[in-house]
């Protein structure tokens, strides 16, 4: 009996001991600890353990009072790495769209580091919640199921509860490195959806790593030093104090408007502790320019590998008596031979044979390979035609100064032509000399040989050109059939695209396919779309495809018009392409569509009115929220759009309401110009828009507002068809 | 059988596909099914009731020749299992994977999903899948379905019942589908065939009945197992509430935990309708429905206390927790197993297709009210749509009592807008507006509010009353009685309304409705199924626009009037003391459009557009 009582004592005091353990005997670094114990790292030796939001928060939903990411990387064994990572979250819950929001977690919300590996020795995870309620008392949540499922059901959850939970994992791996590997990349805009009180974001490395980030505008305080009493290891700290939370505005570039922090950790031998040595900081901000040059620099050396195609290509020159071009028709026709080439027909050959075909071609990435780009160098080298490297930046994603991995870089070959001419990596409807719209005005890295016979490059900087809105235009053209009965309207319109306006909708409304063989029998490539003289195999083959490209190109075309005309009530009847725009005969993309629209003429009385401002079509309408934007507008390009109704008029009938038409809005940033006239028996509507720039500061938004307001009341516009007596 | 009978038998002894062999066999699904990327050329599922170990199980063996009708796919192909059944065999894959499955709306189930993925290159490509089923709690087995994610040319669906099973077999939506059945007895077995030619898939059509509404499917009845005394089987709909009962006596409610939370609710109220409501409000407000369909949690309900500690449960352990509030003040309160207006079926057959989901009555003067507190808001003795006029069971001790919910009038979710305006030297309109909502408006309305941040309560304010509509601009909105009852949710303002009118030489036309109530609710005649609007509804709008000096009225358009069967709109203008009013009512009686009379809907459609779109002339003095 007294046996038994000392062992239950014992082994309450055992629990007790253990569930206070004592702080100081708790590892600092996340990779020291057990999994078992991981939870006592974030709810035990967190030194973050406020609870209170303060006033200027108080009428949040929520408010993250701890947002803590973790990293540790270590070579634990001459040929083992560990990885481990912690992210932990503590959320005092402020109202019931809080607590509705919280009370289901998906694995999401635990957030995640993405780390660059390939061979795991040995991997874990864990993860732990608990809820803390007003008086204290904290309620740990059971995660057993959560393993299985990926979702986890909070108990017992209630507003002024703080929600406290993480996510752990170390990972094991073999992987030899080479030189400047990133092992990891992250990047993230100071703003969320919640405030945030307390963040910090922690990164400890041994000495053979190199952090390359990016602290725009001092969107954290940087703390960095050993860990102490531990001499080869680094630690890095970012944190930031009460955060304010922000909602998204369209035309938003978080990039461009807010601060941010961008890092990559690269692996680098020794690099921290040559740095220390040399009293240099330990975290580098720096355009990686020597390992822009280093990558880009087979660019400027020949391209044996384009031998083959550059003969395919002078044997086309050749059969179709183009031998004596000049600099830049030989570049513009290398170009979309080269597209051809290794884009469109290979597209089409690599779909037949796939199981999941690509029925349209989905959009390219400006930061492809470039392995087209390398077959034109070569070219240029056998012409000598001099040419440079242009790097850049999607302007959503920054600029070129804030790269800070190679990866990042956008590029473009420019021809030392006057003006220069820009060529980006061809893709179905790219054109040879125009700059996209993305890195557009944006600064650019140009990289140049030093002289003729020297392979060293040398960096400058200059300014992409931008587009303007007379560039990037389109145009539509609208024959509107008003019906003797006055039923409905029948409308023929035809669309033409123009600059950058023709890049995204063609993707969705050409028919591609006629378009390569149209291409094949220009190239004389060996390849045949047509069943035609095709085994019966094939015929069935292409046949197939054909019909199933169709069926699509049908349903988006058809969508497309009910979008354009923002009608449901239209009967869609006709849509053909009349050039494709592609680069090779036309740079524009030209098409007709024809449908019938219902609802848009009225009998009152006597006489009839027609809702004219419909025709034109479906246009930006701003909601309150809306109007009262916050930030800078960011768009991708300058562009306007015209638009061009030409309405008979039955009969019997005079129009009236002209000016109801007529509009005036001009100002620096864009504008909207409308008006109507009468020429013989037709109505005649005119109704111009124009975004000015790429970009205007928040200061201008009540100027855009201006034309963007009086184009979407041109929608409601109205003229009367009154009764000749 | 028609012409691809012939094909369709050479194909079936082949097991995998070789490329294009199968042009023609692909042509002639093509005619019959056009734009499709697979066709079931022919489709065979036997189920067979048998003994395995001595203990009754149903075996469904499934083989289906799958034919690639366009230039090739990934096609997809799923199996469901659950805990009380298994997949045995699973062929013509050359991977396949098993996983939990999980839907929207649906927490944790036990539901798991056998999938394989086959690649088609080519048009005329098929291989045949074949699976193993086994049904090992054949209360668990009510139906077998005539339909499938794919559409089939030829689909045979054989039952095999040995003497020692009493299974009834119930057909269900069998017109129309041109279904030829055949029951034969061979040897100790009876055998049931049914077979269909040209049968169409699952379809998606927005607002549509549940499936047991619209698609072929036989119910099995499994009522006895002649061998066996282990086994509980629904003989009658007795045997199935007793074993509903049972799981109900297991739950272990210890109503001493909620004591205090019922004590706490009902003091200082003084009449029954006060606790009622306190207690029925606390539940909707403070328990989150997580859906839980997992084995037999699926139909047993977790305990009073577990739900409330848990603040979360599914709408059994919601009903469970009601009832024993409920029961803990002092009244008569009763489990309720009945299913949604997704569920065709009722009581009158023994079997657990007619449930999907469980409310609490209470029993007071001789009538039973009924509580569903996982309908968020709405307000005590007012019912959601999903259950009105649903055929119940309610518990009764040993007994049961089968009734139905009653039905509500659409009077109980209003929506009402009332507007006094000015007419601008602009012609935009301004001036104050009130809009009221009751019943499952206002239910819809406040769990919403709950969901979003403090921050965009304004956002979903101004959306609510300009509904949707960017010409409508509000400012310095108040809203009232934003709590549980019958109170409606009330929102004052100001407006301001543009774009509502156009000049012509002098004459003014204004058009007064901006809201335009269903004038774009035309409904696709091709359209296969009813038309289920989310309830039954009362809306009115009122509009009065004060004219100002140097306008006069020159014509005002005719009142409107329509009364069909299940709904009616009036709308007129009126003129008095320089004030026009405009007024708009609607009113359905039914939330059900039928097929047969879309084409009629689309009409009135038409004349309710046309009235909306009548302007009011004025004429500049």
């Amino acid at each position: 009996m007294m046996k038994h009582i000392f062992f239950t004592v014992f082994l309450a005091v055992f629990v007790v001991q253990a569930q206070s353990s004592p702080i100081a005997t708790l590892p600092d670094l996340i990779s020291e600890y057990e999994m078992k114990d991981i939870k006592s790292y974030c709810w035990v030796n967190s030194k973050f353990n406020g609870t209170e939001v303060p006033e200027q928060f108080s009428s949040a939903s929520a408010v993250f009072l701890r947002y803590e990411n973790s990293i540790e990387l270590n070579q634990t064994t001459k040929n083992r790495k560990k990885y481990t990572f912690l992210t932990h979250r503590k959320i005092k819950l402020m109202d019931a769209a809080a607590v509705e929001r919280f009370s289901e977690l998906q694995r999401s919300d635990f957030g995640s580091v993405e780390f660059n590996y390939q061979y795991t020795i040995k991997s874990n995870t864990e993860y732990g919640a608990r809820v803390i309620k007003e008086d204290g008392t904290i309620e740990e949540v059971d995660m057993s199921d959560f393993y299985k499922t990926d979702k986890l059901a909070i108990k017992n959850l209630e507003k002024g509860d703080i929600l406290d939970f993480f996510y752990y994992k170390f990972l094991v791996v073999a992987d030899v490195l080479p030189d400047n590997f990133p092992i990891t990349f992250d990047r993230f805009v100071m703003y969320g959806y919640y405030p945030i009180l307390n963040f910090e974001y922690k990164i400890v490395t041994d000495e053979n790593w190199k952090i390359n980030l990016i602290n725009k505008n001092k969107a954290v305080k940087q703390k960095v030093g050993h860990v102490p009493n531990q001499k080869n290891m680094f630690r890095f700290v970012f944190t930031r104090d009460q955060l304010e939370s922000s909602e998204n505005d369209f035309w938003f570039y978080p990039y461009q408007e807010e601060a941010f922090v961008k890092f990559v950790i690269l692996n680098s031998k020794n690099f921290l502790s040559k740095r220390e040595k040399e009293k240099q900081p330990l975290i580098v901000r720096e355009v990686p320019k020597k390992e822009l040059i280093t990558k880009f620099k087979p660019y400027f050396l020949t391209y044996s590998a384009g031998a083959n195609e550059y003969e395919k290509f002078r044997k086309y020159l050749k059969r179709n008596n183009k031998t004596s071009l000049s600099d830049h028709d030989f570049i513009k026709e290398y170009y979309y031979f080269l597209r051809h080439y290794f884009i469109t027909k290979h597209f089409f050959e690599k779909n037949l044979n796939r199981a999941n075909k690509d029925l349209i071609p989905p959009f390219g990435h400006l930061n492809s390979n470039n392995k087209i780009i390398m077959h034109l160098t070569y070219g240029l080298k056998r012409k000598s035609i001099p040419y440079t490297i242009a790097l850049g930046q999607t302007r959503s994603l920054g600029n070129i100064d804030e790269i800070i991995h190679v990866d990042e870089a956008d590029l473009l070959l420019v021809i030392e032509s006057e003006p220069k001419l820009y060529i980006t990596e061809p893709y179905f409807y790219t054109k040879y000399g125009q700059v996209p719209g993305e890195v557009e005005g944006s600064k650019a890295m140009e990289l140049k040989k030093i002289g003729e016979k020297s392979n060293a490059l040398n960096t400058s900087y200059f300014n992409f050109p931008v587009s303007s809105h007379q560039d990037n235009k389109a145009v539509y053209e609208s024959s509107v059939f008003i019906k003797p009965d006055m039923s409905n309207v029948e409308v023929s319109t035809k669309m033409t695209l123009k600059g950058l306006q023709n890049s995204d909708l063609p993707h969705y409304l050409v028919n591609w396919l006629d378009m390569v063989q149209d291409e094949a029998i220009l190239y004389g490539s060996n390849i045949t779309i047509d069943s035609k003289g095709k085994s019966k195999k094939k015929g069935v083959q292409i046949d197939a495809y054909r019909k199933d490209i169709s069926k699509v190109l049908d349903e988006n075309r058809e969508s497309f018009v009910k979008n354009h005309f923002d009608s449901e009530n239209l009967l869609f009847k006709e849509y053909k392409d009349l050039a494709y725009g592609n680069g090779l005969n036309t740079n524009d993309y030209q098409s007709e569509f024809k449908c019938e629209i219902d609802g848009l003429i009225k009998k009152v009385g006597p006489n009839y009115v027609l809702k004219v401002g419909k025709l034109v079509g479906g246009q930006l309408s701003l909601d309150q929220d809306a109007l009262a934007r916050k930030s800078g507008v960011h768009m991708k390009y300058a562009r306007s759009y015209h638009y061009i109704l030409k309405i008979n008029i039955p009969e019997g009938y005079e129009v009236k309401g002209l000016s109801n038409l007529s509009n005036n809005v001009d100002n620096e940033t864009g504008s909207l110009i409308s008006s109507a006239s009468i020429e013989e028996n037709t109505l005649v509507v005119h109704f111009d828009k124009k975004y000015k720039h790429n970009y205007e500061p928040l200061e201008n938004w009540g100027l855009m507002k201006e034309f963007i307001i009086a184009g979407d009341k041109f929608g409601a516009k109205e003229i009367l068809l009154k009764k000749i007596k | 059988m028609k012409k691809y009978k012939l094909l369709a038998l050479c194909v079936i002894s082949i097991t995998f596909a070789k490329a294009q062999k199968y042009v023609e066999l692909a042509k002639s699904c093509n005619e019959v099914f056009p734009d499709q990327e697979v066709v079931i050329s022919e489709s065979k599922v036997e189920m067979t009731f048998k003994a395995v170990k001595g203990k009754p199980q149903a075996i469904e063996s499934v083989e289906e020749f799958v034919v690639c009708t366009n230039s090739g796919n990934k096609f997809h192909y799923a199996v469901f299992y659950d805990d009380n059944s298994s997949i045995d065999k699973f062929s013509g894959f050359y991977s396949s994977i098993k996983d939990n499955y999980s839907t929207d709306g649906i927490f944790h189930s036990d539901l798991k999903i056998m999938a394989g993925v086959r690649n088609f290159y080519n048009f005329g490509e098929g291989f045949s899948v074949k699976y193993l089923k086994s049904y090992k709690d054949l209360k668990y087995l009510t139906k077998i379905n005539f339909v499938s994610r794919f559409k089939t040319l030829e689909k045979e669906i054989k039952i095999t019942i040995p003497e020692a099973f009493d299974v009834e077999i119930v057909e269900r939506n069998f017109d129309g589908f041109g279904i030829v059945s055949n029951k034969v007895i061979e040897g100790k077995n009876t055998v049931y065939t049914y077979k269909l030619e040209e049968v169409e898939n699952y379809r998606a059509e927005s607002n549509q009945p549940g499936p047991s509404f619209i698609y072929p499917h036989v119910l099995l009845l499994v009522k006895e197992y002649s061998k066996g005394n282990d086994t509980e089987f629904f003989k009658t709909t007795a045997d199935q509430y007793n074993w509903y009962k049972n799981l109900v006596d297991e739950i272990g409610n210890e109503t001493e935990t909620i004591e205090p939370i019922v004590k706490q609710l009902i003091e200082g109220k003084k009449t029954d309708q006060e606790k009622i409501e306190s207690i029925f409000y606390w539940v909707q407000d403070n328990i989150k429905y997580i859906a839980f369909e997992d084995g037999i949690a699926g139909f047993k309900p977790a305990s009073c206390q577990e739900v409330y500690s848990n603040l979360y449960g599914d709408c059994k352990g919601m009903a469970n927790l009601t009832k024993e509030m409920l029961i803990l003040a002092g009244y008569d309160a009763r489990l309720v197993w009945l299913g949604t207006r997704r569920i065709a079926y009722d009581y009158s057959m023994p079997t657990l297709a007619a449930d999907n989901h469980m409310i609490c009555a209470l029993r007071m003067d001789g009538q039973y009210i009924y509580l569903d507190p996982t309908e968020k808001f709405i307000a005590y003795k007012e019912i959601a749509e999903r259950i009105q006029d649903r055929p119940v069971m309610i518990e009764d001790g040993n007994t049961y009592v089968l009734s139905s919910v009653n039905k509500n009038s659409p009077n109980q979710n209003y929506r009402k807008i009332k507007m006094q305006l000015d007419l601008n030297e602009d012609l935009s309109m301004n001036g104050e507006v009130e809009m009221a909502f009751s019943g499952e408006y206002k239910s819809y309305f406040l769990d919403l509010n709950k969901k979003v941040k403090k921050k965009d309560k304004e956002y979903l304010l101004q959306q609510v009353l300009s509904t949707g509509e960017n010409k409508i601009k509000t400012e310095d909105l108040e809203i009232e009685n934003l709590t549980q009852g019958k109170t409606p949710v009330r929102i004052n303002g100001n407006l301001t309304i543009e774009d509502v009118a156009s000049e012509f030489d002098g004459e003014i036309y204004i058009y007064m409705d901006p809201f335009q109530f269903y004038g774009n609710s035309k409904i696709d005649v091709e359209r296969k199924s009813d038309y289920w609007m989310s309830f039954k509804k009362m809306e009115s709008l009122e509009i009065s626009v004060a004219i100002p000096e140097g306008l006069l009225v020159e014509s005002i358009p005719e009142p409107m009037q329509i009364e069909q069967e299940g709904y009616a709109f009036e709308g007129s203008f009126n003129l008095k003391d320089n004030t026009i009013h405009y007024s708009l009512h609607a009113k359905f009686t039914s939330s059900i459009l039928k097929k047969e009379d879309f084409i009629k809907w689309n009409k009135i459609l038409k004349t309710i557009q046309d009235f909306y779109e009548q302007p009011i002339i004025l004429k500049r003095k």
